[in-house]
């Protein structure tokens, strides 16, 4: 088969393009993963906490939907903590490694192609199978020793078998959609837009294997996100339902392989449009262009996230029918709530993850005055008559416009369907401030951003990790058991919990305030420095 | 003369609804330096990628060392080495590193050339990609493919961006090769160097071969530019079949003469005493000119570029 000469050669290429990259996933969630296990067997000490936890979790749909079908709950106690450990990291794990999985293959595959390298490769002795062949087994090889990882640190705490089940099955919903990801990767002519593909396929089928979950039912089976947890680890083992991932993950490839064999290199098999041959007046000034850059990106992101918001809020009604049954249970996970209703609570507790997802969206969009830089695009305008500061600035403001676009979007969405749901339209306003209030949460990060481009520009990516933090902060920081200065690093954990807590502003104000600081930090080491095109 | 190292015969090849393509001809032999001339997006490179294989024909044939460049793609390139013309290197790898990896994946790579090349071309391999200057890349880009040992090379505007002197290293280099015997298809718009080198010409425009030959087959179809002084007067030349532009300057006499009138017109002003004659041949700029006029226009450059 002449279609796989070369695919050594590739491998050992991406291998060496991401030596730094891959470590970096596998060791990260790897022991995100593991630490949060480990604290299960200290937080879970009594009978009694466990079953208050599994009845409230599996008791409302926003916890099934961000879990899983809890397989062996029945069975949990202090001894055989397994099921509770898969249930509450089994969603994250899988969003966090799809993610790993769309990224590494998209890179190699589109990426590369795009940019003109895969055409330099191909006209040497390499088949056409050859760079995708390699990608998805190098995202494949990742996944594989990231699950074995998984299983030998949840072996320390737990049943060997169940422990490698977990593993194994994340690793299969890595594999899967990874080869989604090399499937996308031929369809589109942009990595951008096939790797938007490829996450909103994730987020598609991730949604309707919680459907499924939450209605019990066989919908879970048209999702890979649901055989993988079907595996039910700690829980009488099906082990048969990797081989269903697997089957699914190679015939991707092989319709990959289908378009491959039928496609032009560079191109793509969607159309792409064509554009204007003349730039609009919004065009001629920077803060236009700055837009014009995220349109597409933007229009994505306020699509997405009001469709999430609507989700959530939508998903009300039916978690106060199942709480209502559930009775006083839920008490002991939650204290004292004071005022607010438990829906309230609720609410309040998952618009964080929303507003945290909504800022992934603003540093995406500020992320583009280090890439305008470092590709060069900036010189051919700064050598014209527009000034630095200026440029910056339209960048800088068109992120964070378009950001309190996508939170409010949100925040419509949630409120919307959270407003029908109970019945009552007053609701509204109050839903879209809480989400609203989460904005100068998000400057601080956009500023940190800014700093870090004025004053260490090659240091950029370090805001990356800055959000990891929070995202990691905000879904399992208090499993960690943490120290609470380090939580107080987390702008999002000082956001006042509408609508279950009073808007208190000296809070928002303070990190305002802080964000202008980085700011005029970022802005003056800008004006002081030259281009940097690293 | 033996097969055709490339054949090509009535391509077309569509961009959506742009004909990049339009029943193109082309035929290289064995041993020769072919040049492939062309203004942008007249489908210079379309058809380079088409003999690699990285497009598909949508009609017309392509013969490629005997095979079909899109089914024995992977066959045909250990016997083939390629330069873009436009070359994206990894930013965070080495020239050299670049050049080690784009020759692994070519037939025959020679270590020694490799290094013979980098010395020539007065190229760092140790420095980063993205350190690189335009010319830079494309030296890369130029060892890379010219140190195989294929017996094609496909050249697709391979000096752009290069000065004069690597310019001249490069013109040596590939006489070195053409007396090693390989064939050479060098996509170029640059006369100067096609003249130089070529020994066969195709002029490629919207799509289609408009003229192919030898330089010399080509020259007959242009005009000679002559300067004369005549003892008795030349006036009557300006009502000669064939002769254009007739300027004065000085008693000189400038025009020019097509290459089918240039014997009578020779034979007419040696009547008149001839004082001094200075000839000088058609070039292939002028060829050129003829061809891609003020009225044409080419191919929607983004259609053919890509």
């Amino acid at each position: 088969m002449s279609g796989f000469t070369g695919t050594w050669t590739m491998t050992r290429l991406f291998l060496r393009r991401d030596r730094v990259r891959m470590p970096i996933w596998i060791v990260s969630i790897s022991v995100l993963v593991i630490a949060s296990v480990a604290a299960f067997p200290g937080l879970y000490v009594e009978q009694g906490a466990i079953d208050a936890r599994n009845a409230l979790i599996m008791g409302n749909p926003f916890g099934i939907a961000l879990t899983g079908p809890g397989h062996g709950l029945d069975e949990a106690t202090p001894d055989n903590l397994g099921p509770v450990a898969v249930n509450e990291m089994s969603a994250s794990t899988i969003i966090a490694m799809a993610f790993m999985g769309i990224f590494l293959v998209m890179r190699n595959t589109r990426g590369e192609e795009q940019e003109g390298r895969l055409e330099l490769l191909r006209a040497g002795i390499v088949g056409r199978y050859a760079a995708v062949t390699a990608a998805f087994l190098l995202a494949s090889l990742a996944a594989l020793v990231l699950g074995v990882l998984l299983g030998v640190g949840l072996s320390g705490w737990y049943d060997i078998a169940g422990s490698f089940a977990f593993g194994l099955s994340m690793a299969s919903v890595t594999i899967v959609f990874a080869a989604v990801g090399v499937l996308c990767a031929q369809l589109t002519e942009h990595s951008r837009a096939a790797t938007g593909l490829a996450t909103t396929t994730f987020a598609v089928l991730f949604t309707v294997r919680a459907i499924g979950d939450i209605r019990d039912s066989w919908v879970i089976w048209l999702s890979p996100v649901g055989w993988a947890q079907a595996i039910r680890p700690f829980a009488d083992e099906r082990w048969w339902t990797l081989g269903l991932t697997g089957a699914l993950a190679l015939a991707l490839v092989a319709c990959a392989f289908f378009v491959i064999e039928r496609r032009d290199v560079g191109a793509g098999v969607l159309p792409t449009r064509k554009g204007r041959p003349r730039a609009s007046a919004a065009l001629a000034s920077p803060l236009g262009l700055a837009f014009r850059l995220q349109r597409g990106a933007l229009t994505a992101w306020t699509v997405g996230m009001f469709v999430f918001g609507a989700t959530l809020g939508s998903l009300v009604l039916e978690g106060e029918r199942m709480l209502e049954a559930l009775g006083d249970a839920y008490a002991v996970y939650f204290g004292d709530v004071g005022d607010a209703t438990l829906m309230e609570t609720f609410l309040a507790g998952y618009l964080v993850f929303v507003a945290v997802t909504a800022a992934g969206h603003a540093l995406q969009a500020v992320s583009q005055i280090r890439s305008e830089e470092a590709s060069g695009h900036a010189e051919a305008q700064l050598a014209g008559s527009l000034g630095k500061g200026r440029w910056a600035a339209s960048h800088v403001g068109a992120a964070l416009l378009g950001n309190v676009l996508v939170l409010a979007a949100a925040g419509a969405g949630t409120g919307a369907t959270y407003a029908l749901a109970i019945e009552d339209a007053s609701q509204f306003w109050p839903v879209l401030l809480a989400m609203l209030a989460y904005a100068p949460a998000v400057w601080v990060l956009v500023a940190l951003a800014v700093a870090l481009f004025g004053v260490v520009p090659r240091a950029f990516a370090v805001v990356w990790a800055a959000f990891a933090w929070v995202v990691v902060a905000a879904m399992i920081g208090p499993l960690l058991g943490l120290p609470e200065w380090t939580m107080d690093l987390d702008p999002f954990a000082h956001v006042p919990r509408m609508p279950a807590e009073e808007l208190s502003v000296a809070p928002l104000l303070v990190m305002t305030g802080i964000s202008a600081v980085l700011f005029v930090v970022g802005f003056v080491g800008f004006r002081r420095r030259g281009l940097d095109f690293g | 003369m033996s097969e055709p190292v490339v054949e090509c015969a009535g391509l077309v090849k569509y961009f959506g609804k742009v004909r990049a393509l339009d029943g193109l001809d082309l035929s290289v032999a064995p041993g020769e330096v072919h040049g492939f001339l062309g203004p942008n997006g007249s489908g210079k490179t379309t058809t380079i990628r088409i003999l690699l294989g990285l497009l598909r024909a949508d009609g017309g044939r392509a013969t490629l060392l005997g095979g079909d460049p899109w089914n024995d793609s992977v066959e045909l390139h250990r016997r083939v080495a390629y330069v873009p013309g436009e070359v994206a290197l990894w930013p965070n790898l080495t020239g050299g590193e670049a050049i080690d990896i784009i020759g692994r994946t070519q037939g025959a790579f020679d270590e020694k050339r490799r290094a013979e090349l980098l010395e020539r071309f007065n190229l760092d391999p140790a420095k980063k990609a993205r350190t690189y200057s335009k010319g830079n890349r494309q030296k890369v880009a130029i060892v890379a493919g010219l140190s195989s040992d294929a017996e094609l090379l496909l050249l697709d505007e391979p000096t752009s961006g290069l000065d004069p002197l690597m310019e001249a290293t490069f013109q040596h280099v590939i006489r070195e090769m053409k007396a090693e015997g390989r064939t050479v298809l060098l996509s170029s718009h640059i006369l100067a160097q096609v003249e130089a080198l070529a020994d066969r010409v195709t002029i490629i425009r919207q799509g289609k071969a408009v003229e192919s030959g030898s330089l010399d087959e080509l020259r007959h179809l242009t005009r000679t530019s002559i300067t004369v002084v005549t003892e008795r007067s030349a006036d009557a030349l300006a009502h000669k079949q064939g002769v254009h532009s007739i300027t004065r300057e000085n008693g000189r006499l400038h025009f020019d003469v097509d290459a089918e009138h240039l014997d009578s017109t020779i034979a007419y002003l040696s009547g008149l005493g001839i004082r001094s004659l200075i000839s000088r041949p058609p070039t292939l700029e002028q060829l050129f000119l003829r061809h891609y006029d003020a009225d044409t226009e080419g191919v929607d450059e983004q259609g053919a570029a890509r």
